[in-house]
């Protein structure tokens, strides 16, 4: 038992180092940001975050699960409102599975969603993106690079999330030429293999939990398989899958054969555009879901609850990136110029 | 002795840390969810913990827990369609004729024609599965009890293979880390919620969230698992034989054990606690998402029965050891949601870190106590 | 050349060397004989840097050193050779001639120099008298030639002091023989050999000069002239050993208890008169054929109350035989009849069931579980005797194991000891023991004496007269000749898997046995 005393002053050691790492940002309020995974994308909303922690003072606490799993993001809200947080704002993996977990979490402190929405679990408001409208916008953009039909793949991290689907049937539904439904949350699941219009959607692709390498994969693997087609494109849903299927198209020497659309605003699908692999991408505004959530937040644990929309909806406008840009449309150069400021702030 | 000194020591200063530095940490409610967390991760620890002492390895544990989670999920939340119940029912089917085949010839039937005459009730069971599950809602109970079922009938395929093919532990689970994942990915394509009836919220009640004096009903019935584990391996002759094949296989063999079968039985104990805890998953995060439920957990799990003193060479580790071995991580993970400094980007790192230094800590004290 | 004085060394419960002296010059063949936990291997350990002495000095060419390590030993010329080799089984010869001394062409890329390894590993190879090819593996040698591959190694290393425990263990007489040739050369080119023998013949014919040791101490040397077999014995275990080999030397008695009569623990009797011809037979192999083993079947039968020593050269397949006996492997013909009832061995579970048990020849292997305590390892094939409902009674247990202890006169602090941590002898008793409660009818040991010292021998000896007069029948596998001389009523010898030839107690003899071992026929010894 000789140990003991080193032991013991180990331990000490690193209860001070910690509890002195804590102590600096104590007596502001708390609130935290959290994503549905670990993925580059979330580094535009942290940017955000980090500007209306300043200007609101408050303290954001930002996670990100790291499996992108919903038990992993359970836990993090768990032990966040036992931490003594005031407000969350998350964007929801499992809006099914989880909105019973979340109104416990809603009644003990205001519960903000963003990005991806659990409409029925007692959150006060929505922040994010109408996916299924950004959704209609690929599938705009499809028609444009595909002007007489042809053959579609979809890649995407999982088709499980609501903005997943919703952008999917989106773009299903514009190539399909139906009307937009009543409620974009209870949607119908188009199956693969079938004709939208003039579209033929070969197969959708998922990657989780592994991401983007497998990504890259699945893109190769469906040019293999899709070699004999002609009018080919490939669609990612999810902000690493452009880059990925690009890396792909690269490797197998295909580049110009099959047409890319992309979504959300990765570096490389921003160049891939510039460079003309890329016919385009919608991306959605990462940075302010990051701002507002915070602005929110920081009203709310003031007890301000009249900074919340009335139909508990704050959407943030897609917008479509093309190379050479036009009417609603921004040219992929300034749109480069204008994250690089945002991310070297 | 000093082995479990080490890891309590550990269990305590990472606590003591958690407590100093956030004082909300320390409410009743936030020891709670912690006590749930012990009891969730508890479970497939101590199955993979009995199955490294008997010197055994099984890394489709979170595989098979995201498995049994979606197939609960898929069980509660409305019938089956034809295709999903093909699993389940040639897997019991074929307990239907491991059972028939074991059991007969202790009635005096030669195990041949006993092999041959299970076939018929296995078949027929398989049979019954695919014809009746279809298009009927099984209630909670008996859904637990099938796929308890299913769950240590992989353990049994791990375990023949591993013994009569000879093949490595690692490579056969190896795969069924693969096999699993992509099953539940193809039974259902999308994530499963715990539907919202009282009977399943009852159920809830009962395996997860009531509490008994305090303590959430999971970590007592991970107590019991516990216990009765202890019971196993330290006090029958069993967890005798266990050891001594962890330790010395050849000399357990000469000493007339039949050495394939105990190992087979550490297999079926790992992969059946593997599947409870995807039955408790399910309850308790109310949702499984097919292609991440259960991942990367047969790492926590295997980490925290080598942080309770089980050696991965086999051989060594006990029951009380295994339990604070998968206090650890709950507990270290709840460090990094707290502090600011850590973040979600380090907090592998830390967590990793974290188990190195424990390990290294736990190793110079065990060797340093041996040479006094 | 190298000279230690006043070496200590405590381990945790024992004070395994107390103050002990030695010198050993160039050219000389040390012997160090001891019984078991005399301090021999501790002492050798000292000598090549495994262990640091708790005190005392070691002078090497009359300059103080102290090894921590044993590549600084080796360094110096100090080369340890273990009783359990330590060679890469994947290997070949050459690759574990050179391993950690290749030769390295190209710096970094570690380029090796295949070719001038090969011959350099020629060359030494024809030193010990191997004819193996350099590129051979060294898992398909024989345990002899292994042997000589580890002495060459030694040489590769350029010892000057040679350390060898209990070298001979796993050799054939035969190689035991080439082996002193190896060594007289290592003496005429000035290199210094410890030599650790239990097999004081052996000692007697290869040593220049014998230091005994005795619980830590020195208890005597021994000048070449003064080598005998009774000297000998008498430093070591500090009395005169009267009777070396038990078998025969039993007197009087009428009647040979029964086996029904040896309940739990085998009762002393001590005497009974040797008249196996009057016991029914127990054991009979008839025309066995087993996996991995050779063409023709084999067939014998053991009576009751009789020793049947098995010889043969190493590799002759008598452990095999032995293994198929026990149901460790797959019988392909033939039928084996205990008490004159055929019996069904699939697995050892069913072999001890039916009363037929083995102690196996590596009891590191597969004798013991060395992690393991005493009692555990004395409990493990009895658990079903002390446990109920499956969980296991200790407290029976711990009374069996203490009744077995006291019996078998096992030395050990505790019961809780690991096994691992006990000498030879005494580890060996264990897996004697265990059987014991078990009323064996016919008991199978292979080289039950291997790596033990005298004192423990004889108690085994004496031990295996005890079984033979409670009516067990005793299959004893032995590759020491002097042992199968001296305890043998009858002599089965084994060449290639066949059964070359059976001698009884009247015909034994050391040539007779060899003849049959090296594949002479039975017609031309007759």
């Amino acid at each position: 038992m000789k140990s003991l005393p080193s032991l013991r002053r180990l331990a000490a050691g690193l209860l001070l180092a910690v509890t002195v790492g804590c102590q600096q940002g104590q007596p502001r309020m708390r609130v935290a940001f959290v994503t549905n995974n670990p993925e580059t994308f979330w580094t535009f909303a942290e940017k955000g975050c980090a500007k209306a922690e300043k200007e609101f003072g408050v303290e954001v606490v930002f996670r990100k699960p790291a499996d992108g799993d919903a038990a992993n993001q359970t836990m993090i809200l768990d032990d966040l409102v036992n931490q003594d947080i005031k407000a969350i704002a998350v964007s929801v993996i499992n809006p099914q599975g989880q909105s019973a977990h979340l109104k416990e979490v809603a009644a003990k402190v205001p519960l903000l969603t963003q990005d991806n929405d659990a409409p029925d679990c007692g959150r006060v408001c929505y922040l994010g993106t109408n996916n299924y409208k950004a959704g209609r916008a690929v599938g705009q953009l499809i028609k444009e690079a595909l002007p007489d039909g042809g053959v579609l793949a979809v890649f995407v991290g999982q088709t499980e999330p609501l903005n997943a689907r919703q952008r999917r049937q989106g773009m299903l539904d514009e190539l399909a030429g139906k009307p937009e439904p009543k409620d974009i949350n209870d949607l119908d699941y188009g199956p693969d293999g079938q004709m939208y219009g003039k579209y033929r959607l070969y197969r959708t692709y998922t990657d989780q939990p592994i991401g983007s390498q497998k990504a890259t994969e699945n893109a190769s693997d469906a040019l293999t398989d899709l070699a004999g087609e002609k009018n080919l494109c490939f669609v990612g849903l999810w902000a690493y899958n452009p880059p990925a299927i690009l890396s792909a198209v690269r490797d197998k020497d295909k580049l110009g054969q099959v047409k890319i659309v992309g979504f959300d605003e990765n570096e490389a699908t921003v160049q891939g555009i510039l460079d003309g692999h890329i016919y385009g991408t919608v991306v959605q505004n990462p940075f302010a879901f990051g701002y507002h959530a915070v602005r929110l937040m920081a009203a709310l644990v003031k007890g301000d609850r009249s900074v919340l929309p009335n139909d508990g909806i704050l959407y943030f406008p897609h917008r479509v990136i093309t190379k050479d840009g036009g009417k609603d449309r921004i040219s992929a150069a300034v749109f480069q110029k204008e994250i690089r400021e945002l991310l070297t702030q | 002795m000093t082995r479990l000194l080490g890891v309590l020591l550990m269990v305590l200063i990472v606590y003591a840390v958690l407590m100093g530095s956030f004082p909300p940490a320390r409410s009743l409610h936030n020891h709670q969810t912690l006590a749930e967390r012990l009891g969730y991760y508890g479970i497939p620890t101590l199955g993979v913990g009995v199955l490294i002492v008997a010197g055994g390895i099984d890394l489709s544990i979170g595989s098979l827990l995201g498995l049994v989670a979606v197939y609960f999920g898929l069980l509660l939340s409305g019938p089956l369609s034809a295709r999903q119940t093909v699993p389940l029912a040639l897997c019991l089917g074929l307990d239907g004729v491991l059972l028939g085949s074991a059991l007969l010839p202790a009635i005096g039937i030669s195990r041949r024609i006993a092999v041959l005459l299970s076939l018929l009730p296995g078949a027929a069971l398989t049979w019954a599965c695919h014809l009746y599950l279809p298009g009927q809602r099984v209630p909670p109970w008996v859904a637990m009890l099938m796929l308890l079922a299913f769950a240590s009938q992989i353990g049994l395929f791990h375990g023949l293979l591993i013994t009569r093919l000879h093949l490595q532990p690692f490579l056969v689970t190896l795969c069924g880390l693969f096999m699993y994942r992509g099953l539940a990915r193809w039974l259902s394509p999308g994530a499963l919620a715990l539907p919202s009836d009282p009977h399943t919220a009852a159920l809830r009640a009962l395996l997860v969230s009531d509490r008994l004096l305090g303590f959430p009903h999971i970590l007592l019935w991970m107590a019991l698992v516990a216990l009765l584990l202890a019971v196993l391996l330290h006090g029958s002759v069993y967890g005798r034989y266990w050891y001594a094949i962890g330790n010395n296989e050849q000399a357990a063999r000469y000493a007339g054990i039949a050495t394939d079968r105990h190992k087979i039985a550490a297999y079926v104990i790992c992969s059946t606690l593997a599947g409870l805890g995807g039955l408790l998953f399910f309850l308790m995060y109310r949702n499984a998402t097919p292609s991440s439920a259960g991942s990367l957990l047969e790492l926590y799990a295997i980490t925290g029965a080598v942080l309770g003193g089980c050696n991965l060479r086999g051989g060594e580790g006990t029951i009380p050891g295994i339990v604070l071995g998968a206090a650890v991580l709950p507990l270290l993970q709840q460090i990094c949601t707290y502090n600011a400094d850590i973040g979600s980007d380090l907090e592998y790192t830390v967590i990793g870190g974290a188990l190195l230094l424990a390990t290294i800590a736990n190793e110079v004290v065990t060797r340093w106590s041996k040479h006094r | 050349m190298l000279q230690a004085r006043g070496i200590r060394k405590a381990f945790p419960g024992v004070q395994a060397l107390d103050g002990v002296s030695l010198s050993v010059s160039a050219g000389e063949v040390l012997a160090i004989i001891g019984e078991n936990g005399a301090g021999k291997s501790t002492l050798m350990k000292i000598l090549a840097g495994i262990h640091a002495p708790d005190a005392g000095e070691m002078l090497l060419d009359n300059e103080p050193v102290r090894f921590s390590s044993v590549a600084e030993a080796m360094a110096r010329g100090i080369v340890l050779i273990h009783q359990e080799l330590n060679l890469a089984d994947n290997l070949s010869v050459a690759a574990n001639l050179f391993l950690g001394n290749e030769e390295i062409r190209g710096g970094l890329l570690g380029w090796l120099e295949r070719r001038s390894m090969n011959d350099r590993a020629r060359r030494l190879l024809e030193r010990v008298g191997l004819e193996v090819a350099p590129h051979r593996l060294v898992g398909e040698l024989p345990p002899g030639q292994r042997q000589m591959v580890e002495i060459a190694r030694a040489l590769a290393r350029k010892a000057r002091i040679l350390i060898m425990d209990e070298p001979t263990s796993s050799l054939t007489q035969r190689e035991t023989e080439r082996l002193f040739e190896v060594i007289a050369e290592l003496r005429l080119s000035g290199v210094a050999v410890v030599y650790i023998s239990h097999r004081l013949m052996e000692v007697q014919a290869v040593a220049d000069r014998v230091v005994a040791l005795r619980d830590g101490r020195n208890s005597g040397e021994l000048a070449r002239e003064e080598i005998s077999h009774r000297r000998m014995v008498e430093l070591m275990v500090g009395r005169d050993l009267k009777q070396f080999f038990r078998r025969g030397h039993a007197a009087g008695g009428s009647s040979v208890p029964p086996v029904a009569d040896v309940t739990g623990i085998v009762a002393e009797t001590g005497a009974a008169s040797i008249r196996p011809e009057e016991h029914p037979i127990r054991l009979e192999v008839r025309d066995l054929c087993y996996q991995g083993g050779p063409q023709t079947p084999i067939s014998f039968a053991v009576r009751g109350g009789e020793i049947v020593g098995m010889a043969g050269l190493v590799g002759a397949g008598r452990t095999e035989l032995a293994e198929a006996l026990f149901g460790l492997r797959p019988l392909v013909c033939g039928e084996v009849r205990l008490d004159g009832r055929p019996v069904s061995i699939r697995s050892p579970g069913d072999a001890i069931a039916a009363g037929l048990l083995l102690t196996p020849e590596d009891r590191r292997q597969h004798g013991l579980v060395l992690e393991e305590s005493v009692q555990h390892n004395l409990g493990l094939p009895n658990l079903d005797r002390n446990s109920r409902l499956g969980l296991v009674l200790p407290r029976r247990e711990s009374e069996m194991a203490q009744q077995l202890c006291q019996r078998l006169r096992v030395r050990t602090p505790r019961l809780s000891q690991p096994v691992g941590l006990l000498s030879g002898g005494t580890q060996q008793k264990i897996v004697l023991g265990k059987w014991l409660v078990r009323q064996p009818r016919v008991l199978i040991l292979d080289e039950p004496t291997r790596g033990v010292d005298v004192g423990a021998k004889s108690e085994i000896y004496a031990l295996m007269d005890e079984w033979a007069a409670a009516g067990i029948a005793i299959v004893m596998i032995s590759s020491d000749l002097e042992e199968v001389l001296g305890m043998s009523d009858r002599v089965l010898v084994l060449h290639e898997g066949r059964l070359a030839g059976e001698l009884p107690r009247a015909a034994l003899s050391e040539q007779a046995i060899m003849h049959l071992a090296t594949g002479g026929s039975e017609e031309r010894e007759a």
